[in-house]
């Protein structure tokens, strides 16, 4: 097992060879992209903020590198990029060799970056230079003020709709085209369809809740990134650690908690109805989550004693969720069950 | 003459917590014991069924008629002509009577201990003496033309600052419409620290 990451993660603890990535601060991107919801038609990157501290490496350099190992046809990943992202590999190429040649750290992300910025400057009527120049001082490179955009992109009045007819469908050529491609079942039906929810094998939805039977719910929060990447920050551990059971509890209704004598700050163990999955914590009570479900943040429960400042904080929602897959999609159903809560006491027993 | 004051806009407050990081980082607190120059309470408020979310920011007030200031025996405690109240840690004796006296829960202690654990926690230590610390506006950006650290890193631009004395500075025309409003006034401080509350919800 191979884990590609920044910090000693739950996954890179059960990793044979761990590849050691570059933090955001140590990385130029290997593109420009737009610049998120802004109207605006603008472009942005990423600058490294420090030179890398440690012996890492960027995240295309070590898929070009283990492309290699794998197949000894490097090449295939610049063609595989092309197909895509867009990005043509021959310029690719020549500035990855040429930046090898060099000694040039990275040298695989950082040709990426600089066709990528070749290919913007020229769209943009401008250069390599001038790009570089404004998105250091602004952050931000603006191609097209949003009044602008919205003369010749707005829907409806100056843009059809993105189908094939350029009119409203509501038939899916590209589920129709799925389905021909082997694709079964509701999820790919070529007309909108009702697939009924379903969080109990014996029960439909309207069937009552048990007393401590609850629906699940989790949420994100702004101290920790998507991918943990900073969860041993020292800063954002100690804004953790002030907020308290709200960011780490598990949230629960006053109403239902009283029934189940429980309180805030109670150990606590749920236990998944389908799959028998189980994760402990500790009770957060408040009304701001409803009656009937339970609510958690995801940032939290990693168990590798390495995260020093993390481990054992919170409850982690994927010691929960069932390996069942969304076919579309395929993201995790991580919602399609029901919870069963019992209090334990402190020495981890039922209460 | 400049008076510096903050208004904080409850609405737009996303409950991000960035101020308290850029804060710590800007004027290394003690964080490890929870101490904090400015935080942000994470609340439920509300009656009955009608229950919100409330992100609700605290720091130092830096009052008109300071509190602080007028207990602390040594004169540690002293107020710029432009309204910034600060703490000399060459004369603080750290006897609690400012923390105690304020009624914002502003003053916190950083001891020996504090700031031997600091040079490991932050690196480059800027303070070499305990005191009763506290906010400070960030008086030192100030002075080299920035916004403090928690204004400058707000993403739903919350946080505001400017000059009262000042009638085109938008904090002073916030101020001055009513929108915007202190903590409790009643007690006579006299906050330079103003919140406008939740116009959606008020109507």
């Amino acid at each position: 097992m191979i884990a590609i990451d920044v910090l000693p993660s739950d996954t890179a603890a059960w990793a044979d060879v761990i590849l050691p990535n570059s933090t955001y601060l140590e990385r130029d991107e290997p593109t420009l992209y737009g610049n998120g919801v802004n109207h605006d038609l603008a472009l942005t990157t990423r600058y490294a903020a420090i030179d890398p501290l440690f012996d890492t490496e960027e995240i295309p350099d070590i898929l070009l590198e283990m492309t290699r190992i794998l197949s000894g046809e490097p090449d295939r990943l610049l063609e595989w990029v092309e197909a895509m992202t867009g990005m043509p590999a021959a310029p690719v190429r020549a500035a990855w060799e040429r930046l090898r040649a060099e000694g040039a750290p990275s040298p695989f992300t950082h040709a990426c970056r600089e066709v990528s910025f070749r290919l913007s400057a020229e769209r943009a009527g401008t250069t390599s230079a001038e790009l570089d120049r404004v998105l250091r001082e602004r952050g931000i490179f603006t191609e097209q003020p949003r009044e602008q955009v919205l003369e010749h992109a707005a829907m409806p009045r100056r843009l059809p709709l993105p189908t094939g007819s350029g009119r409203v469908e509501y038939y899916s050529s590209l589920f129709d085209s799925l389905r021909g491609m082997g694709a079964e079942g509701p999820h790919f039906s070529v007309l909108a369809t009702h697939i009924p929810a379903r969080c109990r094998d014996n029960a439909d939805m309207a069937a009552p809740l048990g007393a401590d039977e609850f629906y699940f719910t989790y949420g994100k929060t702004p101290t920790v990134s998507y991918a943990s990447t900073n969860s041993n920050n020292p800063v954002l551990a100690a804004v953790n650690r002030f907020k308290g059971g709200t960011y780490t509890g598990i949230w629960i209704h006053p109403d239902r908690a009283a029934r189940l004598d429980i309180v805030t700050g109670d150990p606590i163990r749920l236990t998944n109805t389908r799959s028998g999955q189980t994760a402990t914590g500790h009770a957060y009570i408040t009304r701001l989550v409803h009656r009937d479900a339970l609510f958690i943040y995801s940032s939290f429960g990693a168990e590798n004693p390495a995260l020093t400042r993390s481990h054992g904080l919170g409850t982690a929602t994927n010691k929960l969720v069932p390996y069942r897959v969304e076919p579309v999609v395929g993201g995790f159903r991580s919602q399609e069950f029901t919870l069963r809560v019992q209090k334990l006491d402190n020495s981890g027993g039922a209460a | 003459m400049t008076r510096y004051a903050m208004v904080i806009d409850l609405n737009t407050c996303v409950g991000c917590n960035a101020c308290m990081a850029a804060c710590a980082m800007e004027n290394q607190t003690p964080v490890w014991k929870d101490r904090w120059r400015t935080y942000v309470h994470d609340k439920e408020i509300g009656t009955a069924e009608e229950v919100h979310r409330r992100f609700f920011p605290r720091l130092c007030n830096h009052c008109d008629n300071p509190p602080c200031l007028t207990v602390c025996p040594t004169g540690a405690t002293y107020q710029l002509d432009n309204g910034i109240v600060l703490v000399d840690d060459e004369l603080c004796m750290g006897c609690r009577a400012c923390a105690m006296a304020c009624p914002y829960d502003a003053r916190y202690e950083v001891t020996f201990a504090d700031i031997e654990r600091g040079r490991d926690f932050y690196g480059d230590l800027q303070r070499e003496r305990p005191s009763m610390d506290k906010c400070t506006f960030c008086a030192h950006r100030l002075e080299q033309g920035l916004e403090p650290a928690c204004v400058q890193t707000c993403v739903g631009s919350a946080r505001m600052f400017g000059d009262l004395h000042d009638p085109e500075d938008p904090v002073a025309r916030l101020v001055a419409s009513g929108v915007a409003r202190p903590l409790l006034s009643h007690l006579g401080t006299r906050p330079n620290v103003y919140y406008i509350g939740d116009l959606k919800r008020r109507g």
